[in-house]
């Protein structure tokens, strides 16, 4: 080869070299902290993100954590000013992130205004106006269950719960036939482990009978007054009467064992649990939406025979935002959307499930077991303080529940519960 | 030579700053913390302000801590004591001529210690719980269970009890160290010493309190300061079984300070509780060292 044809090799070389790094895609990698749970929508999300940015060679970088280690993780990179793009927060600790959230321009997010009124107010608690501090994802009910086949042994065919008595009726009924059921079913149960999953299912009959756990300031408790001492004297009804035992409702290590354990077969009645009990719980046992509503039966949380509001309950869920140190917030915007928006709802393979918190995708609800009970519900549903200082009065209030429990024959509910109030309003007041 | 005095020194240095940035560094930070009302939040956005000792002043009235301080003392009397006793007894058992297998022996002993404490906390959650255990679901069933007293549902939950269970959990799950310490410690004493005492008439029980036990005494005392030491910060076990419950029932000092720091998100206060933890520990180990002191100038 001549010197002319090494040369037109060596041009040719650096031309395509200056053209292949001119076609090759730039990387992002965006980083997200996240629940366990969330792996099927954060892979879903990847997917439509990438679609949407063919010219980028998009990576995520998700770390999953259990309940509390999220909150830690988050805590401990944020501190370190770590480049955090997505983040996952329970709403209930809204309060202590909000700092660390960057306030999205709601004019960014798609349909903003198809998320439901409630949850926009919350998202956009801590913002500045015309912003949300992220977007809500999919919610949860409680509702009080009842395992149907046990029912129909102890002679009960119809099952209808309005009123805190028609529950006690029922539990007197399952007692006095109780050689008919499998050996150790209490006829009642109801969630009192070392979990804030105490807290969110005593708070339905607390609001069930009128009450509330905090003034409408946030700045003093109010639990103790007399709805929280009748919601805390329904629990003591049934271990007075021996239609359930404290170390069954104290054993369960957090919400999903209590769940588990009523599937199984420990109670009859259950007072509390989410919705997702005949959605991913049974779903998790291999039970179909039909098995599941062929054996449990469903209702709104009652109230007292007098008075209180038939149907409170709890509001739970996340709060998908994108973190102050984001370096691709626009990104993580779209990525956030793609997880909690409208699109897709309860298509296999994305991950969303459960109670939509976008108004245009409330028909999936139709396909849930017990969907009209479910609506209903959500009517009534009701937020936990986001307020900094929640996880600390969670704790006594928790603490309360349980010592009641553990103490029902030797102290009332009204000693435990103002000496818990007083707790609180010291931490409350900053003491 | 000159130059060969600085070869000690440059040899500790790669040490002594691995101990700095490991251990002094964390424990500074953790003094300055406790000094500080800080929480997550603060942690987060550089915030906490000095409050000088308040947090320590709040540490002697607050209640919890006095009931965490009565669990960790409970929690290490009784595991200290039965780790020891017990290893003690096995590596006594090991040493015997007459036992076969002792390699296997030795083995399945470890199991428990080089068990993770989430497999071993939900291993002894699926015994003893209220509703997923079998030891409560055996037992109704079994007279013989029953004639032992086990007929109880309430290992976990009952507040004036588990405390006592968590601390049979910790003598299983520590006692492989004992055991190991101590079967060191027995290799250590000559055979030719018992035979000698043989000779001379003396028996079993006579050849265990006048031979093994003193020569042992120095090992079972480092044994007892490191055993203290470790139980003291023991709180993965309990985190997983009971998380403290219930109602604080079987929250230990260790504990306490996780969930202050990690649950309530008071890191200052988390700190200063930290450092009283530090403080139990330091005024155990001296006093265990005063006691070794005390018999070495008595031997001299």
């Amino acid at each position: 080869m001549g010197k002319f044809g090494k040369v037109a090799i060596l041009i040719l070389v650096i031309v395509m070299a200056f053209s292949s790094i001119a076609v090759a895609k730039q990387k992002v990698v965006l980083r997200v902290v996240t629940r366990t749970w969330a792996k099927e929508l954060i892979a879903y999300a990847t997917k439509k993100l990438q679609e949407n940015h063919p010219d980028l060679d998009i990576v995520v970088d998700a770390k999953y954590y259990e309940y509390q280690d999220t909150r830690t993780q988050l805590a401990m990179r944020l501190a370190r000013r770590e480049p955090i793009d997505v983040m996952t927060v329970d709403h209930i600790w809204l309060g202590q992130f909000k700092d660390l959230m960057m306030p999205i321009p709601t004019s960014k997010v798609p349909h903003y205004e198809d998320w439901i009124p409630a949850f926009r107010k919350l998202m956009e608690k801590y913002a500045p106006k015309g912003y949300t501090l992220g977007l809500y994802g999919s919610t949860d009910v409680r509702m009080i269950f009842w395992n149907k086949e046990y029912m129909r042994k102890v002679g009960i065919d119809k099952v209808y719960i309005k009123t805190w008595e028609d529950v006690k009726a029922y539990a007197q009924i399952i007692k006095a036939n109780l050689d008919k059921l499998p050996k150790d079913v209490d006829p009642v149960g109801f969630m009192a482990g070392n979990t804030e999953h105490t807290n969110s299912r005593w708070y339905d009959y607390l609001w069930a009978a009128g009450g509330d756990i905090l003034t409408p300031d946030e700045k003093k408790a109010m639990f103790n007054k007399e709805a929280g001492i009748r919601a805390l004297e329904f629990y003591g009804w049934f271990l007075k009467n021996g239609m359930t035992k404290p170390e069954d409702v104290l054993s369960p290590k957090n919400g999903e064992v209590y769940d588990q354990a009523f599937l199984n077969g420990k109670f009859v009645i259950s007072l509390g649990n989410g919705h997702w009990l005949g959605d991913t719980t049974a779903r998790n046992v291999g039970m179909t939406h039909e098995e599941f509503s062929k054996k449990f039966g469903a209702a709104l949380i009652p109230a007292p025979a007098s008075g209180g509001e038939r149907g409170a309950t709890v509001a739970g869920g996340y709060v998908w935002g994108v973190s102050k140190f984001s370096k691709h917030p626009d990104l993580a915007i779209e990525f956030i959307y793609y997880i909690t928006g409208p699109d897709d709802w309860n298509v296999e393979g994305t991950g969303k499930y459960g109670i939509p918190t976008v108004k245009s995708a409330l028909d999936t609800i139709s396909k849930l077991p017990y969907a009209d009970i479910i609506k209903q519900a959500l009517e009534h549903a009701k937020f936990r303080p986001t307020i900094p200082d929640y996880p600390k009065i969670a704790e006594v209030i928790r603490d309360a529940i349980q010592k009641y429990v553990m103490n029902y024959k030797t102290k009332s509910a009204k000693e435990i519960l103002d000496e818990a109030a007083s707790e609180v309003n010291d931490i409350l007041s900053n003491k | 030579m000159k130059k060969r005095k600085w070869i000690p020194i440059l040899l500790i240095v790669p040490a002594l700053a691995l101990l700095i940035f490991v251990m002094m560094f964390p424990l500074g930070w953790a003094f300055v913390t406790g000094l500080k009302s800080m929480t997550l939040l603060d942690l987060m956005t550089g915030g906490g302000r000095f409050t000088g000792l308040k947090n320590y002043f709040k540490i002697f009235r607050d209640r919890l801590f006095y009931n965490s301080l009565r669990n960790s003392l409970i929690f290490v009397s009784i595991s200290v004591i039965g780790q020891v006793f017990f290893g003690f007894l096995i590596a006594l058992a090991l040493k015997n001529k007459f036992v076969r297998f002792k390699s296997f022996f030795r083995g399945i002993f470890l199991l428990p210690w080089i068990a993770s404490s989430v497999i071993v906390g939900y291993s002894w959650i699926y015994i003893l719980d209220a509703n997923l255990g079998f030891l409560p679901t055996l037992a109704s069933v079994s007279p013989f269970l029953q004639m032992l007293g086990l007929n109880r549902k309430d290992w976990l939950t009952n507040p004036s009890i588990v405390i006592y269970v968590m601390s049979v959990i910790n003598i299983w799950k520590g006692m492989p160290f004992s055991m190991l310490m101590q079967s060191a410690g027995l290799q250590s004493i000559p055979d030719t010493l018992y035979e000698a005492a043989r000779v001379d008439g003396a028996g079993a029980w006579q050849r265990l309190t006048k031979i093994t036990i003193p020569l042992m005494t120095p090992f079972i005392l480092i044994n007892l300061i490191m055993t203290t030491m470790i139980t003291f910060n023991v709180y993965d076990v309990i985190l997983v079984m009971t998380s403290g419950g219930p109602n604080h029932a079987s929250e230990v000092l260790s504990l306490y300070v996780y969930n202050t720091g990690f649950t309530m998100g008071e890191l200052g206060y988390a700190s200063a509780l930290s450092i009283i933890l530090l403080l139990v520990n330091l005024l155990v180990t001296i006093l265990y060292f005063m006691i070794l002191r005390y018999r070495e100038r008595r031997l001299a």
